[in-house]
């Protein structure tokens, strides 16, 4: 992954790499130190990932493969999670099952809730005014005959925002 | 999502089989077709020119679109096809989806099209949806795709939703 930004430190890749060392701590003799070398030299081009869910099978399956991918690379990832007037879950529903998603493969994520009524234009000022380096959402979906389509979010989001988008189907 | 349903009363559609002569002078049967048609068909979108997809469909490879004929040529679907010499040269579908509605699909192959096919193929799957009792029929096509829109629109179609990246249109039997 090639973006302009600053190099940062990234505490997944730096968990990976702490967890070979800490195997070998007693034959290198000081952890400590070199875990203190690690978290302050480990250079990293990790990405903030925004991920959407709101409560659509492709949304849960975006969730999935984001977290395949972000366990892979070290990113940090925040799922915001919001109400798609095309499905009928609720929040706290869409909330319960990412949690447990995250517990099964043991992932902190941050989680955050888009409170209003468009989700689309909340999630791109999230990632605008945070930061975030990638958006990433479930997007088309097949009719039963097979055409894909892409839902309002989705449109929104594509046409607005700043930030590169991931569609993920 | 606001479905409009067109005002004007229903028109009769041509019921299959037909056979139509193509402005190309070429002899073109239009006949129901079911899951005994499969290999003739598949036959039609394994030689299909991958510019000429639409939101995903046909799909790109062989066992994708053998998936994808198992949906379409199901017992719930209707199908008619368009034969010339034998082989299906175009493809029209009417796929129930989950609202109780129909959602049509229709594709003729590259070296048939711009000939009348599409809108025979058409007209006569409106027929034969009208014969099974059927009651409404959208499709949704590429904003871009003018000669599809007009060709929708000459049959009866109208805009159903425009808010969206595809266009709807549908069309009350």
């Amino acid at each position: 992954m090639h973006y302009n930004m600053p190099l940062r430190r990234c505490k997944h890749a730096l968990g990976v790499a702490v967890d070979g060392v800490e195997q070998l701590r007693d034959t290198v003799g000081s952890f400590v130190a070199v875990r203190w070398l690690f978290e302050r030299w480990w250079p990293c081009d990790c990405m903030d990932i925004l991920l959407g869910v709101g409560g659509s099978e492709l949304s849960y399956q975006a969730l999935e493969e984001t977290l395949d991918r972000v366990q892979a690379t070290g990113d940090d990832l925040t799922v915001a999670i919001f109400d798609n007037e095309e499905v009928s879950e609720e929040t706290d529903t869409v909330r319960q099952r990412v949690e447990a998603t995250l517990q099964e493969v043991d992932f902190e994520a941050s989680i955050r809730t888009l409170d209003g009524d468009a989700p689309g234009s909340e999630l791109i000022s999230l990632a605008e005014n945070e930061g975030f380096d990638r958006i990433v959402l479930g997007g088309g979906e097949r009719s039963t005959l097979g055409k894909i389509q892409l839902g309002s979010i989705v449109e929104f989001v594509l046409l607005n925002a700043q930030t590169p988008v991931t569609l993920i189907r | 999502m606001t479905r409009d349903c067109p005002d004007e009363p229903p028109a009769e559609f041509p019921r299959p089989p037909r056979t139509v002569t193509d402005r190309e002078g070429r002899a073109v049967t239009i006949d129901p077709a079911d899951a005994t048609d499969r290999a003739d068909v598949l036959e039609m979108y394994l030689s299909f020119d991958p510019s000429d997809r639409a939101q995903g469909i046909p799909p790109a490879n062989e066992s994708a679109i053998e998936n994808w004929l198992d949906t379409i040529l199901g017992e719930d679907s209707l199908n008619v096809v368009a034969r010339h010499d034998g082989s299906v040269v175009g493809h029209a579908t009417l796929v129930p989806d989950r609202k109780g509605e129909h959602e049509l699909a229709i594709f003729v192959l590259q070296s048939f099209q711009g000939a009348g096919i599409g809108t025979n193929l058409v007209e006569t799957l409106l027929g034969l949806g009208q014969e099974q009792g059927l009651e409404r029929v959208w499709l949704t096509v590429e904003r871009w795709n003018d000669p599809a829109i007009a060709l929708y629109r000459k049959v009866g179609f109208e805009t159903s939703n425009a808010e969206s990246f595809e266009i709807e249109m549908a069309v009350q039997l």
